[in-house]
């Protein structure tokens, strides 16, 4: 009979999607092929769990790994690390089942670039005002902390990261590497802005330098495409990237796979599609080979 | 009744159809049905409808959905019902799972998704009210 098909070994990263939607959640049929939920993408590696970001779609993560781990004391350690503390990235971790087990263990991971400190953001969505119950009750140990180091090591996987320029408030980009392999999540940045004329060569030279290095050769490139080139003069300065700005950044860093991430809340499946297959066309234009997705709610890769 | 259909290794995209003898799950009938096609909209259109709660898709005759392609691993993939949802999951084969050209350890599947299995393409549909003219 077939094998176990689940990877639970240590030199693969399984990476699942479990909200992929920008701004704020969308439930219906309209947005069930790629999802409704915000931001939340689980990366495991045998027993390590690592969350990137806490959307409203880490509640079907937390409802996944309760089933199946908590109290046969599998995977039952988590490290969450967040982009930046926007409503659509922080929203479902109070909704997080494992926050309610006592043998629970979530680290939090931030920017320190804030002008409060990660905490006290983090307990103000759960002030009574909002929350019933208060991040101090909660059954599970919490250990939220300001990124210090420049790399953190998690087992065999190494995370690195680095602040990103233009996202209002900022945001962070992370890079998870595995024997030479390498996720990187970068959602919530405007790089269209590296093409204003406001902005200096030698500036955008620097930027793009930077850019290239960190996601260069990436297995997977999770990234912010929330806007058509169309769309993006009208929301210039919210923060997003336009796609073929992105798809042209990711090809010139050769990016293995590009998963375009943060759909714009009014995006439909079948819009979706329709990008897909430009997006397709330009990379073909272009004699590239690199994969090209619209990042789906319910999928796994192995990395 | 078991209706299985043999199609040689030379005619690579067909597929094999097996329909269960075992009772159908009662509990998928409620969720609204779904079938896998090979050559949608073409006159070799095959029609494999999931009945099962996990059905298992390879190059072994054991296999509940058979494709003999050579590209196929013998257990290739499985495809089981999680809540609402039908999901497929790579069985660590050879060439690789692919739903819409990404490979995938696994993933939900969504109306008209194309799966590739090693060189086999299948198509799942959902059979839902407003889905029926589009299968
Ligand atoms: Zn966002
Ligand atoms: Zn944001």
């Amino acid at each position: 009979m077939p094998q176990e098909g689940s990877v639970k070994d240590r030199q693969t990263m399984e990476v699942t999607f479990w909200g992929t939607r920008g701004s704020i959640s969308t439930p219906g049929r309209g947005t069930e092929k790629y999802g409704g939920n915000t931001p939340c993408v689980s990366v495991t590696v045998g027993d390590i769990q690592i969350i990137l970001d806490a959307g409203t779609g880490i509640r079907n993560l937390g409802l996944e790994v309760d089933g199946e781990s908590i109290g046969k004391e599998k995977i039952s350690r988590f490290h969450l690390f967040l982009s930046h503390t926007h409503w659509d990235h922080i929203q479902g971790l109070p909704f997080f089942q494992p926050l309610y087990e006592p043998h629970a263990h979530l680290t939090v991971y931030g920017s320190r670039k804030k002008g409060r400190f990660l905490s006290s953001i983090l307990k103000g969505q759960m002030d009574v005002d909002y929350f019933p119950i208060g991040l101090s009750e909660l059954a599970a140990t919490l250990d939220i902390q300001e990124i210090s180091s420049r790399v953190i090591r998690l087992g065999p996987v190494m995370v690195d990261w680095e602040e990103q320029s233009f996202h209002p408030g900022g945001s962070v980009r992370y890079r998870l590497s595995l024997n030479g392999k390498k996720i990187v999540y970068a959602t919530d940045v405007e790089l269209d802005r590296l093409y204003e004329p406001t902005i200096s060569k030698r500036e955008r030279e620097a930027h793009l330098k930077r850019y290239i290095k960190f996601v260069e050769n990436a297995d997977i490139l999770i990234a912010d495409g929330q806007y058509t080139e169309e769309e993006y003069p009208k929301k210039a300065g919210w923060g997003h990237t336009s796609i073929p700005v992105l798809i042209d950044l990711a090809l010139q860093a050769q990016v293995r796979q590009l998963a375009i991430f943060h759909h714009d809340p009014r995006r439909l499946d079948a819009e979706i599609d329709d990008l897909w297959r430009m997006g397709l066309e330009r990379i073909k234009a272009k004699g590239s080979h690199m994969t090209l997705f619209w990042a789906r709610e319910g999928m796994t890769l192995a990395i | 009744m078991a209706l299985k259909e043999q199609i040689s290794a030379s005619d690579p995209l067909s597929s094999t159809i097996l329909i269960s003898e075992k009772p159908v799950v009662e509990e998928l009938h409620s969720k609204g049905s779904a079938v896998f096609k090979v050559y949608p909209g073409s006159s070799r259109e095959k029609t494999v409808r999931i009945t099962l709660p996990e059905t298992i898709i390879g190059r072994a005759g054991e296999c509940h959905f058979r494709l003999d392609v050579p590209s196929v691993s013998r257990f290739h993939a499985r495809v089981f019902a999680r809540g609402h949802e039908y999901v497929i999951e790579d069985l660590g084969s050879t060439n690789g799972t692919f739903v819409n050209g990404v490979q995938v350890l696994r993933c939900v599947l969504r109306h008209s998704d194309q799966i590739q299995l090693g060189q086999a393409k299948i198509y799942f549909f959902e059979e839902r009210a407003c889905h029926r003219k589009a299968v």
